[in-house]
């Protein structure tokens, strides 16, 4: 990000320069010289023509070159493709719930980003990574980086790179809970042995101790060529606590997102 | 009360299938097409004879009787609800 404002704030000096540069040469040239219309000359009507015509051919030629040399930018102002983030469902996560079964429970929540494209070509290559994880205990500790951010922290998706078309979402997993002791064998439903739930980031993996419970603020970014990086923050304030239902869970697990 | 396993081959009208298998009694949904089912019929012909009825007669499709009281009857990992109805109701 800062590497690209360096280069805006070049573009623009380079802009002055040129201007200044025009300004003082014209500034030393003869003035008669830049006078195309005098009261004391005759001109013919072709004459008049040829020299209007003139000047439309030294701007469609200064044009030109403009077009030729900065075609694929020119393009890309009309023909862009333009991310639309936002969390599937309300309160931000859903539920997994076998609807199959006499008294349907959940078995899994989880946060779902949808990606929408609502500019006029697709957006290829797309890449979600996190940037940066903080964690805290609770609401009166502070928040902390849990993880060495130095490399990418990419997300899992469809395949490597995901195109995402016009006007048709992509949905990528951000996070999930499993129900505690969600699959085991028969003997495994004893109570003493049954295991708390864990918060799963798609991207990374958390220690055990920065999983049961908390509060999470995990900064990710988008990218891909035409887009550069798009940020997004979720926050995740979780007491640790399962519940049955989406309905319940809601009480315990409070989910928020932005776009940065 | 017996526990039977139900599977059949799916069928463009298999939701009929299912509100039969369903209407028998507790039920257990292994996956798609598949019940174990907790019911009053005595023989596992009965039961296949009120789930296809008169309309279903060429349906593939397999009812067994089984008995999960039976020590160490059965083992495997899978979801701890199916344990809990197993042990429920088996």
């Amino acid at each position: 990000m800062r590497r690209k404002k360096n280069l805006s704030i070049l573009k623009i000096l380079g802009i002055l320069l040129v201007l200044i540069a025009g300004w003082f040469l014209g500034w030393l040239s003869n003035k008669n010289m830049w006078i195309a219309y005098s009261p004391n000359m005759q001109y013919g009507i072709w004459e008049i023509i040829y020299y209007m015509a003139s000047v439309f051919a030294a701007f469609g030629t200064v044009g030109a070159v403009v077009v030729a040399l900065f075609k694929e930018k020119i393009m890309r102002l009309f023909n862009h493709p333009e991310i639309v983030l936002l969390m599937k469902d309300e309160k931000y996560f859903s539920e997994d719930v076998d609807s199959e079964q006499q008294n349907p429970s959940s078995s899994q929540y989880r946060g779902l980003l949808e990606v929408n494209n609502k500019g006029n070509v697709p957006a290829t290559g797309c890449e979600v990574f996190i940037e940066k994880v903080q964690y805290a205990k609770n609401k009166e500790k502070k928040l902390r980086d849990i993880l060495d951010m130095e490399s990418k922290k990419k997300l899992m998706w469809d395949a490597p790179k995901v195109d995402v078309p016009i006007n048709i979402p992509k949905q990528i997993l951000l996070f999930k809970i499993d129900k505690p002791n969600a699959y085991g064998t028969p003997s495994a439903s004893d109570e003493q042995q049954e295991t708390p739930c864990h918060l799963q980031l798609n991207g990374i993996k958390l220690r055990d101790n920065y999983s049961k419970k908390g509060i999470w603020e995990i900064t990710y970014y988008i990218s891909n060529n035409e887009i550069g990086h798009l940020r997004f923050k979720l926050t995740i304030d979780w007491n640790g606590e399962w519940k049955m239902r989406k309905t319940e869970m809601i009480d315990v697990l409070k989910v928020k997102f932005e776009t940065l | 009360m017996r526990t039977y396993l139900v599977k059949y081959k799916p069928d463009d009208n298999s939701s009929i299938i299912n509100d039969r298998i369903r209407n028998v009694g507790k039920y257990y949904t292994l996956a798609d097409c598949e019940f174990l089912v907790k019911s009053e019929f005595n023989t596992s012909q009965q039961l296949y004879n009120y789930i296809v009825k008169e309309d279903y007669k060429t349906l593939s499709i397999i009812v067994i009787a089984i008995d999960a009281r039976v020590v160490d009857g059965y083992w495997g990992v899978s979801k701890k609800e199916l344990w809990d109805w197993l042990k429920n109701n088996g």
